[in-house]
């Protein structure tokens, strides 16, 4: 049994946490996010006692939104000068800075407090996987991403696509993809 | 002289107002002004300010409440079960811990707070289908029954 000491230590120290960011849904990500820098996964949470942890995340390149958001999905800016206001589409944005979105999702997810901006300055966002050493050496533990990526059909290979236990398969005849159809010549001497 | 109705008008018989306006002071020393000292403009200010202290009792218990909540998640999602599931194996056990206490023992006493999550583990596997795929616990006589 370690001492009372080392036991107190360890409770209170703040951990380093990295989350993946690769395929994943911002907003979604930015809810489990929020909880950790918050401290809201430890039993010892209170609002006011900054006992928020520092998050690590990667690949904030490869971030995913759903339906038509990377296109309808504004974000607005206004300078605070006359006619200094601006929207700008998330594809945009994400042109001109890989980790804005990540960064915008998190910060209007934590409770608008003075305690806010502490919180965001211990959000470290890296577009790729290269993180500087001295953050990685920190890096203790990792968060579980938030959505199943589905492997993608060509990271199967073909013998397990043949032993899948299939029940049915549609006919060849029968046509799914219009476009795809092969010419058939007794229908198409009628054309 | 007629005194009949001066006797019905007149407030004799209850305590010297003097007192009321001591209880009154006693709350109002630290006000601005003349609500510190005048009777008639303190108790206006005086009964507003304890009509509003008892606004704070709803807010705090549902604050108190809210970060007991956000405890427990925490603590149960440590030893990986759901916080709904937790406190719903609890009751059906009839294990009755109240929220506050499982808190502290959640801070407090850790490995006590592990023991009851490994307890709702088991409990849970004990019912439904996964009770009857199960292996048979060593050292029970079943005499081929089961």
């Amino acid at each position: 049994m370690a001492h009372n000491r080392v036991l107190q230590w360890a409770t209170f120290a703040r951990s380093w946490w990295i989350y993946d960011a690769c395929h994943q849904c911002p907003f979604e990500s930015a809810k489990r996010l929020c909880i950790f820098l918050q401290g809201q996964h430890k039993p010892i949470y209170h609002p006011l006692s900054d006992i928020g942890d520092h998050v690590v995340v990667i690949n904030t390149k490869d971030i995913s939104m759903k339906n038509e958001y990377w296109r309808k999905w504004r974000f607005h800016h206004h300078t605070g000068y006359p006619s200094g206001y601006s929207q700008t589409s998330a594809w945009r944005l994400h042109e001109l800075d890989d980790t804005k979105i990540l960064h915008k999702a998190v910060y209007s997810r934590l409770p608008g407090n003075l305690l806010r901006r502490r919180m965001m300055r211990r959000l470290h966002l890296f577009p790729d996987t290269k993180v500087p050493d001295d953050i990685l050496q920190n890096v203790t533990d990792q968060i579980r991403q938030v959505q199943l990526i589905p492997n993608p059909i060509h990271k199967y290979s073909k013998e397990d696509i043949d032993n899948f236990p299939k029940l049915f398969d549609w006919p060849e005849e029968y046509v799914i993809d219009y476009s795809k159809k092969k010419k058939d010549e007794d229908t198409e001497k009628y054309f | 002289m007629f005194l009949t109705f001066l006797n019905f008008a007149s407030r004799q018989g209850g305590a010297d107002i003097q007192w009321k306006r001591h209880m009154y002071k006693r709350i109002a020393w630290s006000y601005y002004g003349r609500k510190r000292n005048c009777f008639r403009l303190s108790i206006r200010t005086v009964e507003r300010a304890l009509r509003y202290s008892t606004n704070s009792g709803k807010p705090k218990r549902e604050f108190y409440n809210n970060i007991v909540k956000i405890r427990l998640e925490a603590a149960c999602w440590e030893h990986g079960v759901l916080y709904d599931e937790f406190l719903k194996t609890l009751d059906e056990s009839s294990i009755q811990l109240n929220r506050t206490t499982l808190q502290h023992l959640a801070i407090y006493e850790p490995r006590t707070f592990q023991s009851l999550c490994d307890f709702t583990v088991k409990r849970q596997g004990e019912l439904g289908l996964k009770a009857a795929t199960a292996t048979t616990p060593s050292g029970v006589l079943t005499r081929g029954m089961l």
